[in-house]
């Protein structure tokens, strides 16, 4: 919702202009960036775990490293181990054992690096099962518009964090909102999507997942900056800190977040 | 007494008579004794009556003199005697009358506009002679005339971006709200309309400025030296001046532009007594869009309203009625819409006690609201300051060595955070009141200007300010900490309150008092030149919190309280004035440095809006700001006009709480947003004959601080820029040039201002934006410009 507002002023400074301009940066060196998550889908039991490692780079760079031979592994509350193997210099480690589907287990990732160590901590985050898609057509600035709503109910007892998700081959590019409950505790609530392409046979793959409360301030902030239009009314840009650490030096940290979550999942055909 | 003394001594010298010469002796000691008298009155604009402002009083002879105060009454105490008066402002022609005082005299004076094209003189410190001495230092006075003549945007004369022209004032960039004075945030700035507080100044986003410039009489700009009837604020005090209305026959003035449009009318109720003034501009360039499909259903326009009513009941009592509307209005598409603006009433009532004594009492209530319906989430947000002003205000002239000032001031507030209510059934939003705030800021001053000796004078004063943040329900929090800190991950995170405590209404939170004190000296070196040094302390009690680069009117206000410290000021400036060839010419050169404590700054990636506990995403830190301004000013001839130079430097510092935090950028000092090192402003005006005026002016200044990325990296699908340290490099410099010419076909009836904004078409960056080029794949830089070169025409009139 905090996101849709920004886009709305953004758009509707009809007068601005923007163009493309050349710039010279300041570059920084290399740093490891982590994909890690364990994706739990509630509706079909299957899991989708997985650690894809690469390296940042220049910002106007063209291609990208990945971060290949390291050695990857998860451990839980109670020391057992799961280890990750790299497929084919590709960056990507998955294990050879499924982490189990226990909500609010605690798990730590482990990376060892170019003889350099990390690590963080995160714990598998429930969420509520989405209901059902509501679909309907709006007028969007003169156009046609598709919008789904994914609804679900918030559990009254704790306080609870999601981000939705809707990919589809029709779409340019997935769409994100986040969720928290502060406002509306015990109460239903959607995900929301707005599209002008999507047509009628189009699939839409709509899924919600379950974050802790740092995975939000991640989460918000990833979408907060990575999708609005801009306008005069730019946020200060932050970086995104994960919950991953170097060993001894700060400023090394990694980039990227490990996430545990709960999905639900609905594959949705437009009517 | 003397016209008698001189028959006394004719007839004593003739007689010679002893006892008389004795009772000649006396009379002659008494007339020796130097009895002093008063000297005082009103001085006004002979064609309608309206008080003026800051005109000068001289007695050449005794090489003394004072100016009128903002009613335009002054006070001089004198040795009795016969003099010759000059009363000098510039625009008017000088009026010289002789005047025996004998006694205390009353005497209120009329001057006459400047016969010839006036208005090419721009009106600054009255008068060389008072301008060398006057301690007060560190602002600007703009005459409304001078501002109409500024090349706008889109022929729209602005008050708020004219002075930006002058030193030691920018803005946080093009079409930004609010402005910023000695490397001072946008918050900084007390804005009064006739006394009253407002707390936005500017239309549509920034565009266009709240101020009708038809119903405008004078502005004065306070940048350090703030003397101590002032406060509330850190950086600045803008005063602007409504016009009384004409007293003496009734007149309508107006103008047509592009986008917006005026219209002003005033008159006498009763001649020469009483007057009223009513004013109205509307925009209406939202009338043109259902011309284009795309955005058909789209409003966006502003209006404001500008009234004002004054009733002189008798020599010593004068009543004035005034009030302000302006509102915003934002309509788009069924999506959302967005309305907010001031509205501020005000009764104001000048007593004389005695010829020394000059009062005024104020009670000022104001009102600054928002209400954003946001059809497409299904939820109204409304939110509003609101606040009942007291204050009373003494000016007494004690002697011709001595004046003081003091006074008392009350302001209760409530805030308003806001009441979030779902629009539809379906919506997700639950009705939710986010608690009001309540406050009473109040102060009591005292200041004296005098005259040390025949080269030093003096101002000083202490300021007494108060706030008590009053009652209503607040979180607590574990350990009393609203703001918690995750070392490992570096990150601030909102701490969960404990549950919450209610206080009442009437109860006190916390108390903050600080004494401000306030020096301010001119030293004259001679006649042309002086050297000026100020001091002040300011304690500012709101802040205003934006997690965007350049405020906007959905920023919060928030007042100190039990976690939010008031900031305090000192500032430290020096200044060198000297006139040259009889005031033709003068220059300014000042240096500042000032300091702020508890100046806050948001936790990185925090959400402000609709956000009910603030205390859990700010940190506290401290600002600085020291620069160099130079001002030069041709006043006379042909060609006049003003060259401003100013080089400084503002930042800010927040601190982790402890050592191992990280606090914002790890502790160390950053650029503010509207920290612009060099700002170049070259204003003129030239007159080329009866019926063509030109007009252009021409701005360079260093590009705002931007943070730009320095890496990127590929994060679930996305490809994510990562940034330097806040505010570490800059956009490109901006500078352009404005050009307008005014032709006045028949004197007094109307004119046309032709205007050419941005003459040369410079893309100057308003901001600039990192994003990936879906077609391409590549990262690129995306500048946004937002007013390239735009004609305009205006019609202005008056009959």
């Amino acid at each position: 919702m905090k996101k849709n507002l920004f886009f709305f002023f953004g758009l509707f400074l009809l007068t601005h202009c923007e163009d493309p301009i050349a710039l010279e940066l300041n570059d920084t060196e290399e740093r490891l960036v982590v994909e890690a998550y364990i994706n739990w889908i509630k509706e079909t039991n299957t899991s989708e775990q997985e650690v894809i490692l690469s390296l940042s780079s220049p910002y106007f760079g063209t291609s990208y490293k990945t971060g290949s031979g390291a050695t990857v592994t998860i451990e839980d509350d109670a020391g057992q181990l799961y280890t990750f193997i790299e497929e084919e210099k590709t960056g990507r480690y998955l294990t050879r054992d499924t982490l189990p589907y226990v909500l609010n287990r605690a798990y730590t990732l482990h990376i060892e690096y170019k003889g350099e160590h990390y690590s963080g901590t995160e714990s598998l985050k429930a969420v509520s099962s989405l209901n059902r898609i509501d679909q309907e057509t709006i007028d969007f600035f003169g156009q046609e518009a598709i919008q789904l709503e994914a609804r679900a109910v918030d559990p009254i007892a704790e306080r609870n964090f999601s981000f939705f998700e809707f990919t589809s081959e029709a779409l340019e590019v997935p769409e994100y909102n986040v969720y928290r409950d502060d406002f509306n505790n015990g109460g239903e609530y959607y995900g929301f999507l707005l599209d002008q392409n999507l047509k009628e046979g189009d699939q839409v793959r709509v899924r919600q997942y379950g974050l802790s409360n740092i995975g939000y301030n991640y989460w918000y902030l990833l979408i907060l900056q990575n999708t609005q239009q801009g306008g005069p009314f730019q946020t200060t840009p932050v970086n995104l800190l994960g919950n991953l650490t170097h060993e001894s030096n700060p400023e090394r940290n990694p980039l990227g977040y490990f996430r545990l979550s709960e999905v639900s999942e609905i594959i949705y055909t437009i009517n | 007494m003397y016209l008698n003394s001189g028959q006394h001594k004719n007839q004593v010298g003739l007689r010679r008579n002893f006892p008389l010469a004795l009772i000649f002796i006396f009379f002659c000691s008494l007339a020796f004794s130097q009895r002093n008298v008063t000297l005082s009155g009103y001085v006004s604009d002979l064609e309608s009556d309206e008080s003026l402002i800051g005109v000068s009083v001289l007695l050449p002879e005794l090489n003394t003199g004072t100016i009128t105060n903002e009613y335009g009454f002054f006070s001089l105490t004198l040795p009795a005697g016969v003099y010759t008066v000059q009363i000098r402002y510039l625009g008017f022609e000088t009026l010289t009358r002789e005047l025996s005082l004998n006694e205390d005299v009353n005497e209120n004076f009329e001057l006459t506009p400047q016969a010839e094209v006036l208005d090419e003189v721009i009106v600054e410190e009255n008068i060389e002679l008072l301008n060398v001495r006057n301690p007060q230092m560190s602002v600007n006075k703009l005459a409304i005339n001078t501002i109409k003549k500024i090349p706008a945007v889109l022929g729209e004369v602005d008050v708020i971006k004219s002075i930006t022209l002058l030193p030691g004032v920018t803005n946080a960039g093009e079409g930004a709200s609010g402005f910023n004075v000695r490397g001072g945030a946008a918050d900084q700035n007390l804005i009064l309309l006739d006394e009253a507080i407002l707390f936005n100044s500017s239309h549509l986003f920034g565009f266009f400025s709240v101020f009708n410039p038809d119903a405008i009489k004078d502005i004065q700009l306070y940048k350090g030296g703030i003397p101590a009837s002032y406060g509330g604020r850190a950086s600045s005090v803008l005063n602007i001046y409504q016009k009384e209305g004409n007293r003496k026959k009734f007149e309508s003035q107006g103008g047509i532009g592009l986008i917006s449009s005026r219209l002003l009318l005033e008159g006498p109720l009763k001649k020469e007594k009483s007057s009223f003034l009513i004013g109205g501009r509307s925009s209406y360039a939202h009338l043109f869009l259902p011309l284009i499909e795309s955005v058909d259903n789209n409003k966006a326009y502003f209006y404001d309203l500008n009234t004002k009513l004054s009733y002189t009941l008798n020599d010593s009592n004068t009543i004035y009625l005034s009030g302000y509307f302006g509102r915003d209005v934002f309509d788009i598409d069924n999506l959302f819409d967005l309305a907010y603006g001031n509205s501020v009433a005000n009764f104001r009532w000048n007593h004389l006690f005695s010829n020394k004594l000059f009062s005024n009492l104020s009670l000022i209530y104001s009102d600054y609201d928002y209400t954003l319906d946001f059809g497409l989430a299904e939820f109204d947000w409304n939110l509003g300051i609101t606040n009942f002003n007291f204050k009373y205000d003494f000016k007494h002239y004690l002697n011709d060595k001595i004046k003081l000032e003091y006074g008392l001031n009350g302001i209760y507030y409530k805030f308003d955070p806001g009441f979030i209510q779902p629009t539809a059934e379906s919506s997700p939003v639950q009705a939710r009141k986010l608690e009001n705030k309540f406050a009473f800021e109040n102060a009591v001053y005292a200041g004296v200007s005098y005259q040390l000796s025949s080269k030093i004078n003096l101002q000083a004063g202490l300021r007494l300010s108060n706030f008590l943040r009053l009652g209503q329900k607040m979180n607590t929090y574990a350990n009393d900490n609203p703001l918690l800190y995750i070392e490992n991950s570096q990150i601030y995170e909102e701490a969960q309150p404990t549950g919450s405590v209610t206080y009442s209404k009437g109860e006190v939170i916390k108390s903050f008092t600080y004494p401000e004190p306030r020096f301010s000296m001119a030293y004259q070196l001679d006649s042309d030149q002086s050297f000026k040094l100020s001091y002040n302390r300011m304690a500012q009690y709101l802040h205003l919190i934006s997690n965007t680069n350049s405020p906007t009117p959905i920023d919060v206000w928030a007042p100190s309280g039990k976690y939010i410290d008031p900031q305090l000021l000192d500032q430290v400036a020096v200044g060198y004035f000297k006139i040259f060839d009889n005031n033709r010419y003068n220059l300014e050169v000042e240096a500042f440095y000032k300091t702020i404590q508890n100046r806050l700054d948001y936790i990185d990636g925090a959400e402000l809006i609709a956000n009910d506990a603030i205390e859990q995403i700010l940190l506290t830190g401290q600002a600085r700001a020291g620069g160099l301004e130079v001002l030069f000013r041709k006043n006379e001839g042909k060609l006049t006009g003003w060259i401003a130079y100013t080089l400084s430097r503002s930042e800010q510092q927040t601190p982790g709480r402890t050592s191992s935090e990280s606090g914002i950028n790890y502790g160390n000092w950053y650029a503010t947003p509207y920290d612009k090192t060099h700002d170049i402003s070259i204003t003129t005006n030239y007159d080329l004959n009866k019926r063509w005026n030109l007009n252009a002016n021409f701005i360079y200044q260093t590009g705002q601080p931007i943070t730009y990325p320095n890496a990127q990296y590929q994060f679930s699908g996305f490809s994510i820029p990562n940034f330097e340290s806040r505010n570490s490099s800059r956009l490109p410099a901006y500078h352009r040039l404005d050009v307008s010419a005014v032709y006045s076909p028949k004197k007094r009836s109307g004119e046309w201002v032709f205007g050419i904004y941005n003459f040369y078409n410079r893309k100057n960056a308003a901001s600039i934006r990192f994003q990936e080029n879906l077609e391409t794949g590549r990262n690129e830089a995306l500048r946004l410009t937002i007013f390239g070169i735009i004609p305009s025409i205006t019609y202005n009139f008056k009959f």
